[in-house]
Parts: structure tokens; C-alpha cells; sequence
């Protein structure tokens, strides 16, 4: 979490070089609290991802159950999300060595590129199946397709919502906090990876 | 170790802030506490004055002619729903919760202060969207707050229009607020300790609220999972609940859902719920006895364990609200095994209170007033319980007035007393001024007479068969006259315990304005919240330093000791050594070592 | 001092109230009797807890109350006396576990020899179907409900056939036989729930649910839905008649068949429109809404009704006559009483039933 170089002070609006490491840039106890915050929540998500799991297993077993077949626009959007998780990962490190919003700007676009891809290809997804005429209503495997994949995408959205909250303190408080509330975004990205994939797995297998 | 989160910077001391800043969009725990209880509070009346509705129609029926089938069953539901959510989590999590954690771990706020203030609009916005469905086409929903399909989404209940749609997506945006409060609280309690308070030294308030947010955030996602779900069937005509079904003599186009689905959903939340309104209760009744009879808690560690037991039991007890709901009955002998493995760890907290108070100094001031009236009502809703929770003697009882007399003596008037107490015990922490005792006195004496003349003989209409959710009893061979009569004095009971609120209320704001001075710790408790440095606490909680703590949150009546309580960051010179609970010692040692209090108890005995 | 004698009254007048209750368990008219057995034990425990811990709590403070110069022990711990009471509590809940599991095995457990009968329930009334001298109750659905074929019985199914159907809400059984009570409904949740016969089961639409018993005493028990079933839930009316053998076979043979049923209804000569109408308001669950006192319910009285100006939703103001009531009952979301929901079933009936209908509701509107 602390820089690995010891720089002299330099300037500090929108600087592109790590501080003194010895100055408190962000008090630990406060990232250990957000750092636990964090977990909970991601608790929270699993708990809710995971009772869906169980209705699914429950439903599926009734009598008119039709599995669907996932459109093709699926691994277009799971290949986005996992270079979303990428870019986020390369660009919470650059952060940790250069703490500034600036030096980390292309990196936070290509991952919001991304994760606004992975959306997109979902919706995509969305219309083939609605074009197919597989409705909402239609069919309950139908009806948890969207359900699963449209809950899935707007904790996804949140996401982007909490990056743009983290990159907008850091941009104006000129102050290093960006590497911090990076990793946070970051292992909720990977979170939401790890999610998906087993979403995917779900909606495939069975 | 920095205390002091950097992200409220709007709000330092020497900010002029606004009256709006201050009081309204504040991110001070306090401010948001008073805001929950306040909201909760009326929600409360408004949920208090439905209950009228059905008690008037059960009393006296068909003499009030406005609550008719509709009006009756829309009152019994939004009553369940507003008590259980609106009223008693958000109070005991929202109100107590937000208030006391910080205090009580010597935090100067909660560690995401924004993240807190939000929750309470949340709350606030869930709220208004209910209130706001007794206002649209059809009313609120009529389905019971349980809300079971098909019937909450199907014609022939009432608020299938939009009622039903206002009352999820209320509960939607509760769950929001929960989970938003919850993060809060857990992670203070993890990680925002002060200096020299370890888990094991916080009082059992801060254990019952901190379990109990655990749970909320790992329980209410069930909810949400089943109503969202309800939602899609209700408008997107999804059928994950719904079978094929004949509405109103015409085919619909639902099929193959399953009914029993929502109701293992719903009450795998449901069960967690009930005690995640009742531990608060138990936690801050624990401090009411050991600070009122001036004595430490009886088996602390044993307590503490006892919570996160019954905790974690919660979540695996839920099937014995559907022993006749057609699940596999098999699943019965599972359920009612460990529905009655957890009357162990609760029956250990019942004992431990009883063992607090023997050999205690009892000072039957209001907030003991009130526990002493939680143990006796918890005693009596925890036996009934064990009737219900036995698979086969349950089948008779299910759906009668036996389970309605249950679970309000339980969770509506138990929690509501140590609410009472609660709200006795801290008001001149939070105020600055002490509650007037007279009228806390008629409230207490109505409440608590009042509340068992409603509910003890309840049970036997139970008994004899009488069914729940009935809006009349008309002509039922073996439902004798005087079983009216009885439910006529019910009612008068419930109008007069009902009125004695309104005295509570009236005491509320009456002694803010004009109640007596309260000293900073009126009650001489140990608990790091009666140390602050100003009554009511300043935005920061403890001025220019934080508290360090040096003992547990129970040294009362320490032998050896000239004041009978040492606080908890009171520094351990001159003092006996530090009495952990880990050191096993009977109580005749400590008598031994100090023939003083020896001679005080034998020469207290001659005068009893 | 006055919350100890509080506590002491609330423990006498418990008991004294419960020895003078008039509100008690029905007799019970089934096997499971020995569910009372259960119950009883369950009571003596928790009983005796009840008057033990609060006479302790009233001493406790009478003995222990504050009193000047009063200082209280400091007892933090006492890890021995824990283990017994978590021992003994133990005990206690295992000796009121183990009598209910044992009670409840036997309650899974469908005896061979029972009897099929199938409960058909819906919004709001009851009816019920006998297997024939097949044994064997015939396939049924919610696809094949129609006006004349209400119990959705599959009519290509041979089994059906011989079926007895039961529309009118009142079941007779014959004493001393063990029946499976088979539970379907046609919309939403019920329960089927007599008291005196302690079992009472949930009916959820899609499944088919099912208790058994065997009714031991003889009368006639009023059937009482347990399951919130809407806004007519309170007034979902039915009754079981036990009775022994020989009186049963009689009610039981003089039930129409499923075949029966189904052949087209002969003009036959009708000698009591009114009683013909009253047999239908039964069969049809009119009388689940519509009160024959002038009590309020889900729909209007029929009491005082033939001839009444009715003020309509849209406030016109209406004369019950025979041509309002024909519309009333054929076309009810037509127009729709100020003041009541508009969700009567859609019913269809041959002419004549709409006269019997129409002739009963004169009957009982001016008695």
C-alpha cells in the first residue's frame, strides 16, 4: 500500500511522482474500515446471488422448465468484462506507484471502456433473445435469464457509479487517494468477475 | 491510532454550519439516531392506530361500518409490516444502534458517515412510498404482511393494483437503507474500537445491535430475492410463484410456478428477522438490569456466546412458520429439532438476568421497571413458542389466535419494553434532561398490566380453535358467546394500553422542553457513553481526547472499591485488580477479601 | 416492592384463569387426540417455568430491592452452575421433543388401509370427489375446468368415470374409517381445517397436498379455512357430518358420478325453484359473500334485497328487480354496488338456475 520509492517533495497539484513516503497520505485505520466495509458488502451480494442460485435449482425442477440457449452476444461480453478486470488490475497498480489521477487516466478509460462494453453486450443479448420472442414472462428460464443477468449488470453499474465517485475525490482533493479506493473498485470488479463467470456457468449447465 | 474519519469535513467543530447541516443533512451518528426514531416512532402510531381498526371490527362487529372486509385486511397487513420493519428493526438498528456504538466503543462517529446518512433518507423514502400506497387505485395491499402468493397478486385481495407493487418496491429501498446502516454499524464495532476495548469488553448492548446487523445484512437479502421476484411475476407476468390458476372463474396465463418457493424464501428471511429485533432487545436489557441493580452481568462470556448462538440457529429454524404448508413433512422432524435446540442458548440469557439480579442492590427505578416486565413477558412469549415449535402440537395451533398471542408477546410487547426502558434509561444522555417519573409511572402500569390482559387470554381462543385473519364469526358451532364477550374486553384493553402511549409521546417532547436538568451519568453507569465530556455529546463525542479503556463494561459494586461502579476508562491505579470474566471467582472469595461488604449484606438482611 | 406483587397477581390470576377458562380444546372427534397429549405435556413444562420464574423474579426483588447502605455481590462467573442449567435445560426440551416426534412419525405416516377423498377448494367454498368402486380417483387439471366440469376432472381418463362428485360444501364421512385426505386447489392458498379433528393441512394450487385422520366421534363439525385466502377467507363455509356406515353409503350413493355429470342436463321438472336456487347459492359459494342476515360482507346482503333501490358505483340509482339480478349474476363486472369490490366470479347457468336464483333471493329477502 505505501510507495516503494522514497521521492523528494515535489509539487503536488495533479503531480505525476509519489509524495514523501513518510507523510500519512491516508490514515490505514480508515482503508481498513472501507477495506472492511468492502467485504461485507461483497458478503451481502453473494448471500443475495446465492438464494437466487437456490430459487433457480427449486424452479427448474418443475414441470415446465424450457432451458434456453445462451445468444452468442454472451461471450462477447464476458471476454469485456474480463479485460474490464484487467485493466482495472494494471491500473490499481500503476496508481500504487504513481498516485495520480492523471498518470493513471488511460488505463481508468480503457476500464470503463470495457465495462460499459460488457453492458452493452449484454443488452445486446437481451435483444436477440426479445427478437427470439423469448419474453420475460414467457418461460421461467427465461424470466431468470433476465432477472440474473439484469441484477448482475446493475451491481456492475454500481460499480462504475463508486469509480467515478473515487476518481472524482482524488481529481479534487489533490490528495493521493486515488491507489486506495482503487483497490477497493478493483477487488469489486474481480468480485463481479468471479460472479458472472459462475452465472454463466449456471445459465449453461443447466 | 486516528479515530477521526477525514471524509466529513463539512462538519468540524469549528465550521459554522447551518441549521440544515446541523439537523438535517447531518452525518453526526447522533443526529441521524434521533432522525431514525423519530421516523420510527410515527410510523409506529400510524401502525398503533390500524391495530384499533381490527381490534374495533373483532370487538364489536359490524358496529364500526368504514372498516369493512377491505379496510379490515389492508389494516392487518400494513399493521404487521409497518411493526416488524418500519418500527422495531429500524428502531432498534436505526435509532439504538446508530446512537450507542459509537459511544459505546469510544468512536468519535460511525466509520461512513455519509454512507449512514443516506441510509436514513432511504429509510425515510421506503417509508414514504408505503405511506404513500393507501393513496392509489385499489389501497394498500390486503395479502398480510407475509404477503404469500398467489393470492397477494391475484384479484379477491386487496391493493392487487398498485398496493401490492408500492409495498415491494418500499421494501426494496428498506433493504437498501438496511444494508447501507448495516455495513455502517459492523464495521464500526470491527474496526472503530478505542484503544483498550477489545470484543470482549463491549457491553451486551453493542453485542445484541452488532449480531443483529450481521444478520440483517446476510437475512434481508432473501426478501429482496422474493420480492423482486413477485415483482416480475405481478408485472411482467413471470410465473416463478404462480401455477396455473382460476382468477375469479377465468383461466390465467401463470403456470408451473411454486407458492411454497416464496414462503421458504420469505421466511428463511422472516425467522432471522424476529431476532434481529430481538437481540438489541436482549443486549441493551442486559445493561438495563446489571446498571439498575448495580451488580455486573451474570456470565458475560456465557452471554455473548448465547447471542452469536442463537444468531446463527436463526438460520436454520425457518421452516416451522410452514409446518402445514404443504413442504415435504418430512422436513418437520428437522426443523422442530432445531427450533427447540434453540430455547437452550436463549434460556441461559433468561437465567443469567435472574442470576444478575440475586444479590443485587435493585434500584426499581423506570428502565428496571421495564426489564423486570420484559423478563416476565419474554418468559411467557419464549414457553409459547416452545408449543409451536414442536411440529405436531403445532398443527392444531397453526393459524390460530394462539400464534397471534404468541408472537406479540415475543416481538410486540417484549422489544417494545426494552424500548421503553431503553428510551427511559438514555433520554438524559441524548436530552439533558430526565423523563418525568409520574407519567412514566401511568405509562409503565397501564403498559404493562394492559399488554397482558390483551394477550394472556388470547391464547385460549387459540386453543379452542378460533382461526387467525378472520374478519368475523359468524354462527361456528363451537365458538361459544363468551368468546365475543372476551374479544370485546380485548379491545377495550388494547384502546386503553393504546391511549397510554400517547402519554409516552406527550412525555417525550414535554420533558425536552421542560424536564428536569440531568446530570452527565445520572444513573452512575460504567458504559463508555455516560463519560462523555459534555450531556448531550458534542459532534465528535469526546472532545479533544478519546477515551482509553481499562476494563470490561460490569465493575459494579467491586469489592474494595468506595463507589459502587468504576467506569470502563477509568485507569486501574488504586483499584482492585482488573476483574475479567476469565477468572473464575466464587463469590465467597471476594467476600473474604473484603468483611466489609459482608457485614453490609448480613446487616441488610436484618431488616428485610 | 409494587412490580413483585404485580408479578405474584399476574401468576395467580394466570392460574385462576385457567382453570375457569370456558375457552378450551373442542373435544377432539379424531385419532389425533393424542395431539392433546403432546400439548398437555408441553403445557405442565412451560407451566410450571412460567409460575417458578416469575415467583423468583417477585422474590428477587422483594429480598434484593435497594435499601440504604444495601451493597450487591460481585459475582461475575460461575461456570459449574451454567453446565447444570444448560443440562437440565437440555433435559426439559428433549422430554418435550422427543413425545412430539414421536406423535409426528406417526403423522407422516399414511396408513395402507386409508381411504382416498379429495378436497377441492378455491375462492371460497369447498367441494369434494369420492373415488368409485375403482378406487382410484381420476386424473384432473386445471385445463379441464369448465362451468360443467368445476373439479377440472380429465374426461378422457377411465378412472373418472365413476367418481362421486361432491359441489354442495357439506362432506360426509363414515366413523372409525381411515381416510388421505388429498388437498388441491383451483386458485389459491387454503387450508383445510376442521378443529375438532386437530389435523389441518394446507392447499397450494399446482401441487396436491394430503393428512390423514380417522374420525371417532359422530356430529357435524364446522370446516374452517386456515389460510389467508383473500377477502373472503372469513366466510369460506363448509361442514363435515360423520356418521356411521349405513347412513353414509346412502349420502355417498345418492351423489352424482362424474359420468353422471357430464350428460347433458334434462329440463327435468323442478317442483321448488327456491329450493333448486338455495342448492345452487351453496354449490356455487354465493353465500361465502352474499349474508342472508343483513351481516356485511364481501358482497351485498341478500336480505331485504328483492326490490331495494341499489345505489351503483357510478351513483346511479338502481331498482333490484328480476332483470337487474339476472345481470347481476351472469355479468357481474357489468355494474358493480357503490361501496363493494368488483371481483364476482364469472358464472354461467342455464335459464332455469337463473330463475331458482332469482326466486331464492325473493325468498330470503323478506323472510
Amino acid at each position: 500500500m505505501k510507495p516503494e520509492h522514497n521521492v523528494p517533495q515535489s509539487e503536488q497539484s495533479k503531480a505525476t511522482l509519489s509524495p514523501d513516503a513518510d507523510r500519512e497520505y491516508f490514515p490505514p485505520q480508515e482503508q481498513a474500515s472501507a477495506s472492511t466495509g468492502l467485504w461485507l458488502l461483497i458478503a451481502v451480494v453473494t448471500m443475495l446471488f446465492f438464494l437466487f442460485t437456490v430459487a433457480y435449482r427449486i424452479r427448474m425442477t418443475l414441470s415446465d422448465w424450457q432451458p434456453l440457449s445462451e445468444p452468442w452476444q454472451l461471450s462477447i461480453s464476458t471476454a469485456m468484462l474480463v479485460m474490464s478486470c484487467v485493466t482495472m488490475h494494471l491500473c490499481c497498480r500503476k496508481a500504487a506507484l504513481l498516485p495520480s489521477v492523471h498518470a493513471c487516466r488511460s488505463l481508468l478509460n480503457l476500464a470503463v471502456f470495457f465495462t460499459l462494453g460488457f453492458i452493452l453486450a449484454q443488452l445486446w443479448a437481451w435483444q436477440q433473445l426479445l427478437d427470439l420472442n423469448y419474453s420475460v414472462g414467457g418461460n421461467p428460464a427465461n424470466s431468470f435469464f433476465y432477472l440474473l443477468t439484469g441484477l448482475h449488470g446493475l451491481h456492475v453499474l454500481g460499480g462504475l457509479i463508486a469509480l467515478a465517485i473515487a476518481v472524482f475525490h482524488a481529481i479534487n482533493r489533490h490528495s493521493d487517494s486515488l491507489y486506495p479506493s482503487l483497490s477497493l473498485c478493483t477487488r469489486y470488479w474481480h468480485f463481479l468477475l468471479f460472479v458472472w463467470l459462475f452465472l454463466l456457468g449456471l445459465l449453461r449447465f443447466t | 491510532m486516528s479515530n477521526y474519519s477525514t471524509s466529513h469535513s463539512s462538519n468540524s467543530d469549528d465550521h459554522p454550519q447551518s441549521f440544515w447541516t446541523k439537523y438535517v443533512w447531518s452525518q453526526d451518528h447522533k443526529v441521524i439516531a434521533i432522525q431514525y426514531s423519530l421516523t420510527a416512532i410515527f410510523m409506529g402510531l400510524i401502525a398503533l392506530v390500524l391495530s384499533w381498526l381490527m381490534r374495533l371490527q373483532l370487538g364489536f362487529p359490524g358496529q364500526f361500518e368504514f372498516i369493512d372486509v377491505n379496510t379490515y385486511y389492508q389494516a392487518m397487513t400494513l399493521h404487521g409490516m409497518i411493526m416488524v420493519v418500519y418500527l422495531l428493526t429500524a428502531l432498534f438498528l436505526g435509532g439504538f444502534g446508530n446512537y450507542l456504538i459509537p459511544l459505546m466503543v469510544g468512536a468519535r462517529d460511525m466509520v461512513f458517515p455519509f454512507l449512514n446518512m443516506l441510509s436514513y433518507w432511504f429509510y425515510l423514502l421506503a417509508s414514504l412510498i408505503l405511506i404513500a400506497s393507501f393513496f392509489v387505485t385499489g389501497g394498500p395491499t390486503g395479502a398480510g404482511w407475509t404477503l404469500y402468493p398467489p393470492q397477494a397478486i391475484m384479484p379477491g385481495t386487496p391493493g392487487t393494483d398498485w398496493g401490492i407493487v408500492l409495498m415491494l418496491v418500499s421494501l426494496a429501498v428498506f433493504i437498501v437503507a438496511a444494508t447501507m446502516g448495516g455495513l455502517n454499524y459492523v464495521t464500526t464495532v470491527l474496526q472503530a474500537r478505542t484503544e483498550g476495548m477489545t470484543l470482549l469488553r463491549m457491553p451486551l448492548t453493542v453485542w445484541g445491535i452488532f449480531t443483529a446487523s450481521i444478520m440483517a445484512l446476510l437475512a434481508f437479502p432473501a426478501l429482496l430475492v422474493s420480492a423482486i421476484m413477485m415483482l416480475f411475476d405481478k408485472l411482467l407476468g413471470s410465473s416463478f410463484f404462480m401455477p396455473a390458476v382460476i382468477s375469479m372463474g377465468q383461466q390465467t396465463d401463470y403456470g408451473g410456478g411454486s407458492p411454497i418457493l416464496f414462503q421458504h424464501l420469505f421466511w428463511f428471511f422472516g425467522h432471522p428477522e424476529v431476532y434481529i429485533v430481538a437481540l438489541p432487545a436482549f443486549g441493551i436489557v442486559s445493561d438495563l438490569i446489571s446498571i439498575h441493580a448495580r451488580k455486573n452481568i451474570f456470565g458475560y462470556k456465557m452471554m455473548v456466546w448465547a447471542i452469536l448462538g442463537i444468531a446463527a440457529l436463526s438460520f436454520i429454524v425457518w421452516a416451522h412458520h410452514m409446518y402445514v404448508s404443504g413442504m415435504n413433512p418430512y422436513f418437520g422432524f428437522f426443523f422442530a429439532t432445531t427450533t427447540l435446540v434453540i430455547a437452550v442458548p436463549t434460556a441461559i440469557k433468561v437465567y443469567n438476568w435472574l442470576f444478575t439480579l440475586w444479590r443485587g442492590d435493585i434500584h426499581l427505578n423506570l428502565p428496571m421497571l421495564f426489564a423486570l416486565a420484559f423478563m416476565s413477558s419474554f418468559v411467557i412469549g419464549g414457553l409459547t413458542g416452545l408449543f409451536l415449535g414442536n411440529v405436531v402440537v403445532d398443527i392444531p395451533l397453526s393459524d390460530t389466535y394462539f400464534v397471534i398471542a404468541h408472537f406479540h408477546m415475543v416481538m410486540g410487547v417484549s422489544p417494545i419494553l426494552v424500548i421503553f426502558g431503553g428510551i427511559y434509561h438514555w433520554y438524559p444522555k441524548v436530552t439533558g434532561k430526565m423523563l418525568n417519573e409520574p407519567l412514566g409511572h401511568l405509562h409503565f402500569w397501564i403498559t404493562f398490566l394492559g399488554t397482558y390482559a390483551i394477550y394472556f387470554p388470547m391464547h385460549y381462543l387459540g386453543i379452542l380453535g378460533m382461526p387467525r385473519r378472520y374478519y368475523a364469526y359468524d354462527d361456528y358451532s363451537f365458538i361459544p358467546e363468551s368468546a365475543q364477550s372476551l374479544n370485546a374486553f380485548i379491545t377495550i384493553a388494547a384502546l386503553i394500553v393504546g391511549a397510554a402511549q400517547l402519554v409516552f409521546i406527550f412525555n417525550l417532547f414535554w420533558s425536552y422542553l421542560k424536564g428536569k436538568q440531568a446530570t452527565g451519568n445520572p444513573w452512575q453507569a460504567t458504559s463508555l457513553e455516560w463519560q462523555t465530556p459534555d450531556t448531550p455529546p458534542k459532534h465528535g463525542n469526546w472532545g479533544s481526547a478519546v477515551p482509553v479503556v481499562y476494563r470490561w463494561a460490569y465493575d459494579f459494586s467491586v469489592p474494595g472499591c468506595d463507589e459502587d461502579y468504576i467506569p470502563q476508562n477509568s485507569p486501574p491505579n488504586n483499584q482492585p485488580p482488573n476483574n475479567q470474566p476469565s477468572d473464575m471467582q466464587p463469590p465467597n472469595a471476594n467476600e473474604a477479601a473484603d468483611p466489609s461488604s459482608a457485614n453490609d449484606l448480613r446487616s441488610d438482611s436484618d431488616e428485610a | 416492592m409494587a412490580i413483585a406483587i404485580a408479578l405474584i397477581f399476574i401468576v395467580i390470576a394466570s392460574i385462576a384463569f385457567h382453570y375457569y377458562s370456558p375457552w378450551w380444546l373442542t373435544p377432539a372427534a379424531s385419532n389425533w387426540g393424542e395431539i392433546d397429549d403432546a400439548f398437555t405435556l408441553t403445557l405442565i413444562i412451560t407451566g410450571a417455568f412460567f409460575v417458578v420464574i416469575n415467583l423468583l423474579i417477585a422474590w428477587i426483588v422483594i429480598r434484593y430491592r435497594h435499601k440504604p447502605g444495601r451493597k450487591s455481590t460481585y459475582q461475575p462467573d460461575n461456570k459449574k452452575l451454567e453446565a447444570w442449567l444448560i443440562g437440565l435445560t437440555a433435559i426439559g426440551i428433549v422430554a418435550l421433543l422427543a413425545p412430539g416426534l414421536v406423535v409426528y412419525g406417526k403423522f407422516v405416516n399414511v396408513p395402507d388401509e386409508a381411504q382416498l377423498i379429495e378436497v377441492v377448494g378455491e375462492q371460497w367454498k369447498w367441494s369434494f370427489r369420492f373415488p368409485g368402486k375403482d378406487n382410484q380417483l381420476g386424473q384432473s387439471g386445471i385445463q379441464f375446468v369448465t362451468p360443467t366440469n368445476p373439479l377440472g376432472l380429465d374426461p378422457d381418463d377411465p378412472a373418472s368415470a365413476d367418481d362421486r362428485i361432491v359441489l354442495s360444501p357439506e362432506l360426509h364421512l363414515p366413523l372409525f374409517t381411515s381416510f388421505k385426505v388429498l388437498l388441491r386447489s383451483k386458485d389459491v392458498l387454503h387450508d383445510f381445517n376442521v378443529p375438532q379433528f386437530r389435523a389441518k393441512m394446507d392447499l397450494v394450487p399446482g401441487t396436491i397436498t394430503y393428512f390423514w385422520f380417522t374420525p371417532t366421534q359422530r356430529g357435524t363439525f364446522d370446516i374452517l379455512c386456515a389460510e389467508l385466502c383473500g377477502i373472503g377467507h372469513f366466510n369460506m363455509r363448509g361442514r363435515v357430518v360423520v356418521e356411521d356406515d349405513a347412513t353414509f353409503g346412502v349420502w355417498l350413493a345418492s351423489q352424482p358420478t362424474f359420468a353422471d355429470s357430464q350428460q347433458p342436463q334434462a329440463t327435468s321438472s323442478i317442483t321448488n325453484l327456491v329450493e333448486l336456487g338455495k342448492t345452487l347459492s351453496e354449490v356455487n359459494g354465493c353465500i361465502a359473500c352474499h349474508s342472508l342476515d343483513g351481516k356485511p360482507g364481501v358482497g351485498p346482503t341478500w336480505l331485504g334485497l328483492y326490490g331495494k333501490t341499489e345505489r351503483m358505483s357510478d351513483d346511479a340509482e338502481v331498482v333490484v328487480d328480476d332483470a337487474y339480478l339476472r345481470t347481476a349474476i351472469l355479468n357481474a363486472g357489468a355494474e358493480v354496488v357503490k361501496g363493494y369490490p368488483a371481483i364476482m366470479p364469472v358464472y354461467q347457468f342455464s335459464d332455469q338456475e337463473v330463475e331458482a336464483l332469482i326466486a331464492y333471493i325473493k325468498a330470503v329477502s323478506a323472510p
